[in-house]
């Protein structure tokens, strides 16, 4: 745990505070006040990820500190998509995860530039992570729609908004061709790197696994006709499970030595 | 009485894929436990081939019988291009190179490395399994001559006794045939040669002298197919996830103000 009295700190707590202030509004039914909040902490938290890409001289998604900022800065953007083009809501739940991604960023992660090694020096390296990074923040949402299906049942939707079982497919169906495209292109990377596009290594198999599970969502949907949503729900939330394990505790468990340990 | 079979057998091929996709999810969890070298050992054991085997007659069954694939461009190209990938992903592996020079009389080497002294042509490749800790050495029908290696590396920080750190590294090879000169490139990291049905990529280097580098030899057996699946599989989600649902939304638009 580290406290960062550093610009790029500040920026980060700043946002930080924003979205848990956003999330107090909304609770409190001051939802104009909410998302005017939610937007102030975009604003910072780009102006986060613009500052890192100015001090390290490369897009910032090399390592989970710059990794997590880039994904705080996403959420709010997911939030107006989602809401304006398909009707799914939940901004409150997006608000709290936006700032529980910062958290590590600002606390835990460290936040020394580092210099880009040969091989992540490739064209492949921002599209793979980026399409990554966008998956991961649509899939945050409809595992939060999935999750609230799962422990409270469905709800039809109300305000132009559809019900959560539709929601999460929805978030589903936006996210899921982001999780391939990420996980092609890292194995298109890894063929050009490595010498081959698939090396069996931990991080790979968990966004295999991820990836599969997902592929299962749809699966279940398709073959039980939408009769056991619940079900459905709960692989919508296993499915998140594995994206948090590759995303965070392959990097940092001594289980999983892997190629990817500069990520960390 | 034709169509209620028909039915259950559809019925039948969905559960069948949803099992094998909780199974190979569970073998993925499980190898990501292992680490990569079991991990692979694992996938290409030969208990697993009868699975990847089961998985693409499963597709094919898919793509056959479902017509709800087989309407939707979409859907069609997901499942053909997880096809390509096993089937091309099959083709290129050890026992796929054995099956090769079994029917084809095609002899590749499948995976190895070349140790690769400056100045000197090598047509030896260390050859490597996942099966085994040791490795024994075939011969290429041509020969790999190392230049010269070249370092360059980020300006230092000023910190004192800091290391410096590498930017890029590059060796320039020359490929060989009866004694001429077939082709030649400066191989780094993210940018291999591709000759003679195999790939170079640079995996070491003498980060002392540059007087030697160590190439990962990889035939290309496969190849084509496994990156057809791959472009199959993104254009598919693409299309069916994004694409259609826009393009219904459009037309239902169109139609409400026509």
């Amino acid at each position: 745990m580290e406290i960062k009295a550093t610009i790029q700190g500040l920026l980060i707590y700043a946002a930080m505070a924003a979205y848990l202030l956003a999330f107090l509004a909304c609770a409190v039914r001051w939802r104009r006040l909410g998302l005017g909040l939610y937007a102030l902490g975009f604003l910072v938290a780009a102006a986060a990820v613009a500052y890192r890409w100015g001090h390290v001289g490369h897009v910032p998604l090399q390592n989970l500190f710059e990794v997590m900022c880039f994904l705080g800065m996403l959420m709010p953007l997911g939030s107006l998509l989602c809401r304006r083009f398909l009707g799914v809501g939940g901004e409150a739940a997006d608000m709290l995860i936006a700032a529980a991604v910062l958290f590590p960023a600002g606390f835990v992660f460290k936040a020394a530039p580092q210099m880009l090694p040969p091989a992540l020096q490739s064209p492949l390296f921002v599209p793979h992570v980026a399409s990554y990074m966008a998956a991961y923040a649509i899939l945050a949402k409809g595992t939060v729609q999935a999750a609230a299906l799962l422990l409270s049942g469905d709800r039809p939707g109300r305000g132009g908004l559809v019900g959560r079982e539709q929601a999460a497919y929805r978030m589903i169906c936006l996210g899921f061709p982001l999780l391939t495209l990420g996980l092609v292109l890292g194995a298109s990377w890894g063929k050009l790197a490595w010498g081959d596009y698939w090396n069996w290594d931990p991080k790979e198999l968990w966004s295999l696994a991820s990836w599969l599970v997902y592929a299962a969502y749809f699966h279940h949907r398709a073959v039980s006709a939408g009769r056991r949503p619940r079900l459905s729900a709960a692989f919508a939330v296993a499915g998140a499970a594995g994206i948090l394990i590759t995303l965070v505790w392959v990097n940092f468990s001594r289980l999983f030595a892997g190629l990817h340990a500069y990520a960390t | 009485m034709m169509r209620a079979r028909m039915a259950t057998a559809r019925r039948m091929l969905l559960w069948g894929a949803l099992t094998g996709m909780l199974l190979m999810t569970a073998l993925s969890v499980a190898g990501a436990f292992m680490g990569s070298r079991p991990a692979g050992l694992l996938f290409n054991s030969p208990p697993l081939a009868v699975i990847w085997s089961a998985l693409i007659l499963l597709l094919i069954a898919a793509l056959v019988e479902l017509p709800a694939i087989l309407r939707r461009g979409g859907l069609l190209a997901m499942h053909a291009g997880v096809l390509f990938v096993i089937a091309g992903a099959m083709w290129g592996s050890h026992a796929g190179h054995r099956l090769q020079a079994a029917l084809l009389g095609v002899d590749k080497v499948p995976d190895g490395q070349m140790f690769l002294q400056k100045g000197r042509a090598e047509d030896e490749v260390l050859v490597e399994t996942p099966y085994s800790d040791v490795g024994w050495m075939r011969r290429l029908p041509f020969a790999v001559k190392l230049e010269r290696v070249s370092l360059e590396h980020y300006p230092r920080d000023g910190s004192p006794g800091a290391a410096p750190t590498l930017r890029a590294c590059k060796s320039a090879v020359v490929i060989l045939k009866d004694g001429r000169e077939q082709a030649r490139k400066a191989i780094q990291v993210n940018d291999p040669l591709h000759w003679g049905g195999y790939h170079f990529h640079l995996i070491a280097h003498d980060e002392i002298g540059q007087s030697f580098a160590i190439l990962r030899v990889k035939s290309d057996s496969g190849l084509v197919a496994v990156f057809i699946g791959f472009v199959l599989l993104c254009a598919g989600a693409a299309w069916h996830f994004w694409a259609r649902p826009v393009l219904a939304r459009v037309r239902k638009g169109a139609s409400g103000q026509g």
